[in-house]
């Protein structure tokens, strides 16, 4: 597979927008990172394999979300634009629109399972290195134990997953 | 979910996740990284679909069998892929 090179493509990175915006136009803001943190399965399960695009549905108003306690941590690679939309937003810093928003939550309870899971044991597969490693065995393992854990959970929470 | 929902779980998870890298190289080329992480994605997955193959039988009638098997049931919608 041909991969390219500066040499012979000229590669120009993409800004999250076009430099020029007509009014009255909607405009989605180009990828700008592979940031990655969650395994295939954790892909699979939220629909996309990248941190940037992971976007939660809450199926909560905003002020539904006031007054819940945590501490939410977005995306490092979502970090950029903050400060202008706390300004934009009227929120005095960072944390307070994060948990107004409910930004991660459901990130954040999906690593906090796996944390319980995997808290003891190493064969938790972080990324593409890991998979390049011989784990024929460890995947099989992970497979059965999430399996067994989300079914018994599902059955002690009476919901699905 | 028994062994052979969870293998064929895991090979949903990583062809999912080649496609995604797929798809972010359309347009973001210039990604090496990104690149050899897909063709890692591949490789794994074509391995666990040869496991899944061999243990379960074909998934598509492009596999390479040496009979006409890959109607046998169960059919996604009979429950064979929940």
């Amino acid at each position: 597979m041909r991969i390219y090179k500066d040499n012979d493509y000229e590669y120009q990175p993409r800004s999250p927008l076009p430099k020029s915006t007509p009014e009255a136009m909607a405009y989605v803001p180009f990828q700008q990172s592979s940031n990655s943190d969650k395994t295939a399965e954790e892909a699979l399960d939220a629909g996309t394999l990248f941190n940037e695009l992971d976007k939660p549905f809450m199926g909560m108003r905003i002020n539904e979300l006031n007054g819940k306690s945590g501490n939410f941590s977005r995306n490092e690679n979502m970090r950029s634009s903050k400060g202008e939309a706390e300004n934009d937003m009227g929120y005095n810093n960072g944390q307070e629109m994060e948990q107004d928003m409910g930004y991660d939550m459901r990130s954040k309870a999906r690593q906090e399972m796996n944390n319980d899971m995997y808290q003891d044991k190493n064969y938790l597969m972080n990324d593409a290195s890991a998979l390049a490693k011989d784990e024929k065995d460890n995947y099989s393992q992970y497979s059965m134990d999430m399996g067994r854990w989300r079914y018994d959970e599902e059955k002690n929470r009476g919901y699905k997953l | 979910m028994n062994d052979r929902e969870m293998l064929m779980r895991r090979l949903s998870a990583l062809r999912f996740v080649a496609w995604e890298l797929h798809l972010y190289l359309d347009t973001h080329p210039e990604d090496d990284e990104a690149l050899r992480k897909m063709q890692e994605y591949e490789h794994k997955a074509n391995e666990v679909q040869r496991e899944y193959e061999e243990n379960y039988g074909p998934i598509s009638a492009s596999a390479d069998t040496d009979r006409w098997s890959w109607i046998n049931d169960p059919w996604p919608w009979e429950g064979g892929e929940k």
